[in-house]
């Protein structure tokens, strides 16, 4: 009882010792602008109704990139693992690609999509996929030679290979993936709406800035966070079942 | 050996390179052998010395740089369920069952539900695994995910058992058992069996032949026909004959 209980109470210790430092640091202004964890609370408890609605724009817009982006990485991923040919002759552009830091799209996309929902969910699909197709394209990589092996030796084909080796061996990878994505989603969308949105987090923290609304802009930090830890949970929570077979311990 | 028995397995002239630092490196230099209906052969070598290469080419894993392998006087071009291979390394099915794993190549064959469960219960049964059927192998010890692989192997029926290394990672005793159990199993029906292994006594204890296999290339040097009755008991391995050719082994592995 005492192993099980141990690590929760480390954990709860090193919390409450950040904010224990958050405080000294705030009330003896040890770091400049920063409000103390009070005046975070109280944006929360004062004017929840900005936060809430831009918060709102920020799931909403994520959660769509997120969908979109995941099912076409896992999809094109699929696709490329079922033959050598293709992946031989897409490969070399997708591997260009995913060198590219996203973030320098941003600005692209605003001057070809617009300003707004048009260009930030266009750059969350990419993003995501991207994520999820690199993952997903290393799983398959990964899937031990030998599996494939014995299952020649038991009389499979090559569709077989792949329907009853390749995909089940390769869905804690793509899981693993997801939840990549799923975390990394909304900080995406944050990063877009710094430069072309009216509405959500991003918009809402930039404005704290121009406004010297320190507390304003914290609260929009932990919101975005919120949102990638709940994303990050529901994804894990849903497909537990489905890696419960793996022997890795995901946390 | 009787003049009757028929060539299961015939090597002619296997050769095979590999890619080493972008030169080719010989792994096997122009084998040639003959392995009869019900032979049970073992293949004992230094690491490295192409012995598992060699089975791989058997299976049909990897096609050989030169020569041919003959399976019933038909070329092996690729694997088959004809021939069951254990892997030396953990080969079984992570994200199925004990039950799954063993009934997944029978599933292949199109086998009817009821005469596969029927198949499957037996095997089970049979490397005493019984109560550990909807168990997943990271829930299993390495000597019991070994028995999945040997049931689900021996549970198609292939014509020819080719075993890599397969109880190398196993404790002592762990190991002998499943040397035991793998004779119980082969001695009811007596299949054709390569079986690889880097250990003498393990070699001679299964074994009718045993073929010590030297490296750089790897080829033959030395057959010897063991010479003790079946079925085998764990005591065998305690008697003098059984040490003599031991020792005479040993020396021949030693010289390869």
């Amino acid at each position: 009882m005492r192993f099980v209980r141990f690590p929760s109470v480390v954990t709860v210790g090193s919390l409450v010792g950040f904010v224990g430092l958050w405080f000294v640091a705030s009330t003896y202004h040890l770091i400049p602008y920063l409000p103390t964890p009070i005046d975070v609370v109280l944006v929360f408890v004062e004017h929840p109704g900005p936060l809430l609605s831009h918060t709102l724009h920020t799931l909403v817009r994520g959660l769509v990139g997120l969908a979109f982006g995941s099912a076409l990485g896992v999809l094109v991923a699929l696709f490329f693992g079922w033959n050598r040919y293709i992946r031989a002759f897409f490969m070399p552009t997708v591997v260009a690609a995913k060198s590219i830091p996203v973030l320098a799209l941003i600005p692209i996309f605003i001057l070809w999509f617009g300003i707004g929902e048009k260009s930030i969910v266009p750059f969350v699909v990419v993003g995501c996929f991207f994520i999820v197709f690199v993952i997903s394209i290393e799983a398959i990589a990964n899937v031990p030679t030998v599996y494939v092996w014995a299952a020649s030796a038991m009389g499979a084909s090559g569709t077989q290979h792949y329907t009853r080796v390749i995909l089940p061996a390769i869905v804690p990878g793509i899981i693993g993936g997801l939840r990549v994505a799923a975390a990394s989603a909304f900080p995406l969308t944050l990063a877009a709406e710094f430069l072309g949105a009216q509405q959500g987090l991003g918009y809402y923290i930039i404005k704290g800035v121009a406004l010297l609304q320190v507390p304003e802009m914290i609260a929009g930090v932990v919101g975005v966070t919120a949102l990638a830890v709940a994303a990050d949970s529901a994804v894990r929570l849903t497909t537990g079942r489905l890696t419960s077979w793996s022997e890795r311990v995901v946390p | 050996m009787s003049q009757q028995q028929r060539v299961k397995i015939e090597l002619s002239h296997v050769s095979h390179f590999f890619e080493k630092d972008g030169a080719p490196f010989q792994v096997l230099h122009d084998i040639s052998e003959q392995i009869l209906e019900n032979e049970f052969i073992s293949i004992v070598g230094p690491s490295g010395c192409g012995k598992s290469t060699l089975l791989y080419i058997v299976a049909g894993f990897i096609a050989p740089t030169e020569g041919r392998v003959l399976h019933n006087s038909v070329e092996v071009q690729g694997p088959s369920a004809q021939r069951g291979v254990v892997f030396q390394t953990d080969a079984v099915f992570p994200w199925l069952t004990v039950y799954k794993n063993i009934e997944f190549g029978l599933e292949l064959k199109r086998i009817p539900k009821s005469e596969r469960d029927s198949i499957v219960r037996r095997f089970i049964s049979l490397v005493e695994l019984d109560g550990s059927e909807n168990l997943y192998p990271k829930q299993l010890s390495g000597g019991m995910k070994k028995r999945v692989d040997v049931a689900r192997t021996f549970a198609l029926d292939p014509d020819v058992l080719l075993l890599d290394e397969s109880f190398g990672s196993l404790d002592a005793q762990t190991k002998e058992n499943l040397q035991l159990e793998l004779l119980k199993l082969w001695e009811r029906d007596k299949k054709t069996a390569l079986f690889v292994t880097h250990d003498i006594e393990e070699a001679i204890f299964l074994a009718d032949r045993v073929f010590v296999m030297k490296r750089g290339p790897g080829e033959f040097t030395h057959k010897a026909v063991v010479p003790f009755p079946r079925p085998r008991s764990r005591e065998l391995k305690m008697t003098a004959e059984f040490q003599a050719l031991r020792h005479e082994l040993s020396a021949e592995l030693a010289r390869a």
